[in-house]
């Protein structure tokens, strides 16, 4: 696996940041470091004393907890709360984006095991309390969906590679594959026939690996509600939004390239990289631009959603029109 | 039913769709995505009045109700108006009038150029809908507005495009189009005549 570039590695000054600190003093907010930020001062400035000195979250929306960031490192505000957790895909609720909150409200997560496997020295069952040990971040990452909209969402969660860690994949291991719960009866979009439940994905081991994949626990500073895939799922930032699989039971590395859902419903259509690319189109429409949810008119669609600069190297020589 | 409350019944149906969007507002509140929010929902109203606009047709003849003709062109009327919505919409709201980007989406989507060429179509036959362009085009008039078949063709293919996997319901509008279609083209007065005989 590669070293991890010291720009993907959060300055401890920004970690403690003044404000992170007052708001951790004023609201018991959980530990937070920005989504890779490479130039702290610059991407994500620390406001004015007087602002940080604001009153900290007193009417929140039901649900919302407190978070540390209100916009991404080139800016851009957070996407509202209410659209964050009621405007989603969730096929295995409903494919009605605004209707999966209420579909999967009262979607039971406890208990709730993660098998680790494959190709690892150490295979092992986590439940949920050890996986949550193992780190509350906040990450503000941009989320582009393959269907042309976008949002910026404070995630909370650590990197996938701590949890890796743990298992010590094997040198033979090339790949990691993800599997969400499968059970008909309590996400009762698996029972239409078009798909092959459960859902699955997978990423190259050193995408996997990298600082950025998230395995995200929390959104808006409280833990994910079940619409955003509660108890834990992906978040990786530079792939189209459905490669960040959902409810996770099953982690497997593995040397073969694992199949996704996506790719075994339409091969034509959806590849193993899916990373974010405005200059490969998907056949049905333009990956040109997007639109931000809450925006009028679209912006333009950034390569690798705007983590080129970390992630660009993980594809050095390779034809990302082939490999889409 | 007299003509003037078959008129009525006619802008009743036509409003249907805005009505419908209207309590979904009520009931579910103003949507999270409200571009492709109204692009779907103005979309299927337009769908869905062409599909009643071209069954007229059809129920007059197998009813034997000749004075339901006065709602083909309301309805018509209406389909044109929520396709200039749902366009107005995609211009307006989706790409904030950015020419550039809306050149190269809808050219690079089939499934906008279906689109694009269905209100094209149907331009010409809202125009000519009028009493007075109905005279002066005479026979032909009727020959212009077979154009509708084709625009619908493309409203379909529009649609069967742009789904994702599921093309359940475009596959249904096909189906319902497709059979209007058939019982225009069949002679089916004479064979219900030939069998009252």
């Amino acid at each position: 696996m590669p070293p991890i570039p010291s720009s993907e590695i959060t300055p401890e000054a920004l970690f403690w940041n003044r404000r992170r600190f007052m708001q951790t003093a004023l609201a018991g907010a959980a530990l937070t470091i920005p989504g890779c930020a490479a130039t702290p001062s610059a991407s994500n400035p620390t406001p004015a004393p007087d602002a940080s000195a604001a009153p900290v979250a007193t009417t929140l929306p039901a649900g919302q907890g407190t978070v540390a960031g209100t916009s991404d490192e080139l800016g851009q505000p957070l996407t509202d709360f209410a659209a964050v957790t009621g405007y989603n895909n969730y096929y295995e609720f409903t494919t009605d984006k605004q209707a999966v909150a209420a579909a999967a409200a009262g979607f039971v997560t406890n208990p709730w095991t993660v098998q680790v496997d494959g190709l690892v020295a150490k295979p092992r069952q986590f439940a949920l309390e050890d996986i949550l040990k193992l780190g509350n971040e906040e990450r503000i990452y941009r989320l582009r969906c393959v269907e042309g909209w976008s949002m910026v969402i404070p995630w909370s969660g650590f990197s996938l590679n701590k949890l890796l860690a743990l298992v010590e994949p094997t040198s033979a291991a090339k790949y990691v594959r993800f599997e969400t719960l499968n059970d008909p009866e309590r996400m009762p979009g698996q029972k239409e026939p078009w798909y092959t439940w459960p859902y699955a994905e997978g990423l190259r081991l050193d995408e996997a690996m990298h600082d950025l994949t998230l395995m995200a626990t929390g959104v808006y500073g409280n833990p994910l509600p079940p619409q955003n895939g509660a108890p834990l799922r992906l978040a990786v930032p530079w792939k189209y939004g459905f490669k960040s699989i959902k409810s996770i039971v099953r982690i497997t590395l593995t040397d073969t390239q694992p199949t996704s859902l996506w790719m075994a419903a339409a091969p034509d259509e959806y590849g193993f990289y899916a990373n974010v690319n405005p200059r490969v189109d998907h056949p049905r429409w333009s990956q040109a631009d997007e639109r931000r949810i809450g925006d009028t008119g679209r912006r333009q669609t950034l390569m690798f959603n705007g983590y080129a600069d970390a992630v660009a190297s993980l594809y050095t020589g390779m034809d990302l029109r082939k490999f889409y | 039913m007299n003509r003037l409350s078959i008129r009525i019944s006619a802008h009743l149906i036509g409003l249907i769709p805005l009505l419908w969007y209207a309590s979904t507002l009520w009931r579910h509140g103003w949507p999270l995505d409200p571009v492709a929010s109204y692009i779907a929902a103005s979309g299927t109203a337009a769908l869905q009045l062409l599909v009643a606009s071209l069954a007229v047709t059809p129920v007059q003849r197998l009813s034997g109700r000749s004075a339901l003709g006065v709602m083909r062109r309301p309805l018509g009327l209406y389909a044109f108006a929520y396709t200039m919505a749902h366009l107005l919409v995609y211009l307006m709201l989706d790409y904030a009038w950015n020419w550039s980007q809306i050149s190269q989406n809808i050219f690079s989507k089939r499934h906008l150029i279906a689109g694009l060429l269905a209100t094209l179509l149907f331009i010409p036959l809202a125009l000519t809908s009028t009493t007075g362009w109905q005279k002066r085009l005479g026979r032909w008039w009727k020959h212009l507005h077979r154009i509708v078949y084709g625009a619908a063709g493309l409203a379909v293919l529009h649609y069967v495009w742009l789904v994702k996997s599921d093309t359940r319901i475009p596959y249904l509008y096909a189906t319902i189009i497709g059979i209007l279609l058939l019982m225009r083209l069949l002679p089916l007065r004479k064979v219900l005549h030939a069998q009252s005989r």
